[in-house]
């Protein structure tokens, strides 16, 4: 058997650089939602002492010394840049697993050329294709193929590539401390740490089935992994979603009613696409309001409430009424309220409900379907929120704060990127 | 007012509910061209080859006119073909998108516009270069 973890170095600020080369050498950082954390560094803030987690307001005069230029995240860029990775990868290999979004594992067992040069060939396409720099981690398990990533990134192998499937490389596994081994976390880490085991090699050497009876199962696969038995497969695409999740935080904290209600709706609206993207529709629907739990001074309150629904649909409309409802029901107000947001629930596939033959639309549903599908194309072709409910609103000061994103340069025709023929 | 609302429900009492089949019933003469109907023109499929690697750019400035690019015109870039001799490409320059054509002579790499009022550059190693895509088309509206 022999995997290949493939993953992009430094994702987010990796995808600015391709399109604003000013960027390249530079210490870069890229900021979660509403500004909030470093969430991606490139290599020059890393060597500034910068953290992954660092709140922005701590780092401020750092960036102002080194002149480190900051972004918002770009998810609609990070997000296709992403989908053409993938793209490459479902070409080029016998099979991949998408891991996240910049991850993806790929089983190159049946590979009918040396899975050293592939890789190596894999990581100068995607540079090309992409401007995008990737690692790849090869070994004969899944944990062995991550570790071997990891290795790569830390002693800046100059193909990209590293390869742990020669047991006599496992020595290696020495640079790599126990808690970044794939599968072990913070706590077990504390946990291993405390009996003497450091490192991934310290690790390796342990009886499985001592592990087993100290932890658990997991992490006897694990060790296993480590050892060159692979336990772990390729996993398949992951089902069809049973539920569905929309919410967000504010910008600032917001009490009144009629504001909440449209960030709901907005929500709303995106859940109900995210369904009929599935060909799904939701028997059920929770709205949930909550305060910010890390606020000192704001007097608590959290609340929901979950609604059955007549008829399973995936109509925006009929979804918008039960969480309005909904909302009415939970909402206090004299509370100042971080987050509101909304739970597609009881998911099944559109097709289930109509098999019948002689089957009539109720709500006229044949109807709404084809109104659904009208405002879903418009929405995709010209930018999402162009066909909006008038609840959802306009001056929208729940929205993020994002003060610095970068142009959606592959997906917005007036922000595609600008050449100079000067 | 209140007739308006009359009449809409006197109408909708008209209306006839059929029970819809679920499978598409074949209807209408069967054509002559039934065989030889074939899917129409996709300007993505004509133009895309490597949908992964194709990027679009506009263009700011007249350096390329002679080769057909002008101010505002959008340019398809595929990223996956090589940058030989002689190609129209989107080349970096100190930290800048430009559009060139391509000239590799006697070792050398040469940066040409295509507009005499523009100078040819020659790239050597103390400037930040390289090659960012292959210009494939250019669309021009008239």
């Amino acid at each position: 058997m022999i995997f290949a973890l493939v993953d992009c170095n430094n994702f987010y600020v990796s995808c600015e650089r391709v399109f604003q080369p000013r960027l390249e050498k530079k210490p870069v950082i890229v900021l979660s939602n509403n500004d909030g954390c470093v969430i991606a560094r490139s290599n020059e803030s890393k060597a500034l002492g910068i953290k992954m987690g660092d709140p922005y307001f701590q780092i401020q005069s750092l960036v102002k010394e080194y002149n480190i230029e900051v972004f918002s995240s770009n998810y609609t860029l990070y997000g296709d840049m992403s989908q053409r990775i993938m793209q490459i990868l479902i070409d080029s290999a016998p099979q991949v697993e998408i891991y996240s979004i910049d991850e993806a594992f790929l089983d190159l067992t049946d590979l009918h050329e040396k899975a050293e040069q592939f890789s190596e060939d894999l990581v100068k396409k995607i540079r090309q294709w992409t401007g995008l720099p990737v690692s790849i981690g090869l070994g004969p398990t899944k944990t062995l193929a991550k570790a071997a990533n990891h290795l790569v990134k830390k002693y800046k192998h100059p193909t990209g590539v590293f390869d742990l499937s020669d047991p006599a490389k496992r020595t290696q596994l020495v640079n790599i401390g126990v808690q970044d081994v794939w599968g072990i976390g913070s706590k077990w880490g504390t946990k291993l740490k405390a009996m003497g085991i450091e490192n991934a090699f310290q690790l390796l050497n342990l009886d499985p089935l001592y592990i087993r009876k100290k932890f658990n199962i997991i992490l006897m696969s694990t060790l296993q992994e480590l050892q060159g038995k692979s336990c772990i497969e390729l996993e398949d695409a992951p089902e069809n979603r049973k539920q569905i999740i929309v919410s967000r935080s504010f910008g600032k904290k917001i009490s009144e009613f009629s504001e909440i209600k449209s960030a709901l709706a907005n929500h709303v609206v995106r859940a109900a696409e995210k369904l009929r993207e599935e060909d799904g529709v939701a028997s059920a629907l929770l709205v949930f309001l909550q305060t910010n739990p890390f606020s000192q001074i704001d007097p608590q309150y959290h609340n929901s409430i979950t609604l059955p629904l007549a008829v399973p649909t995936h109509d925006t409309r009929l979804l918008m009424q039960a969480a309005i409802k909904g909302l009415l029901k939970i909402y206090r107000k004299d509370y100042w309220y971080k987050k509101v947001g909304v739970i597609l629930l009881k998911i099944k596939q559109n097709h289930h409900i109509q098999q019948d033959l002689f089957y009539e639309p109720v709500n006229n549903t044949e109807k709404s379907g084809q109104l659904m599908q009208a405002v879903d194309n418009i929405n995709q072709r010209m930018g999402s929120g162009t066909v909006r409910y008038a609840i959802q609103g306009f001056r929208q000061k729940w929205r993020m704060r994002r003060e610095r994103c970068s142009k959606d340069f592959t997906t917005c025709w007036d922000e595609i990127p600008i050449v100079l023929a000067k | 007012m209140a007739k308006i609302i009359q009449f809409a429900e006197y109408r909708s009492k008209l209306t006839l509910k059929l029970p819809l089949y679920s499978t598409r019933v074949a209807a209408g003469f069967p054509s002559p061209a039934d065989d030889y109907i074939e899917a129409r023109l996709d300007l993505n499929e004509h133009l895309i080859k490597h949908p992964a690697a194709t990027f679009f750019v506009r263009v700011e400035g007249n350096s390329m006119i002679g080769a057909g690019i002008h101010e505002n015109d959008i340019l398809i870039v595929d990223r996956s073909i090589k940058p030989t001799d002689g190609k129209v490409v989107i080349a970096v320059i100190n930290g800048e998108l430009t559009v060139k054509r391509l000239k590799l002579a006697q070792n050398k790499v040469f940066l040409l516009p295509e507009n005499d009022l523009f100078a040819a550059i020659e790239i050597n190693e103390e400037m930040e270069f390289n090659i960012w895509g292959v210009v494939t088309n250019v669309i021009h509206s008239v």
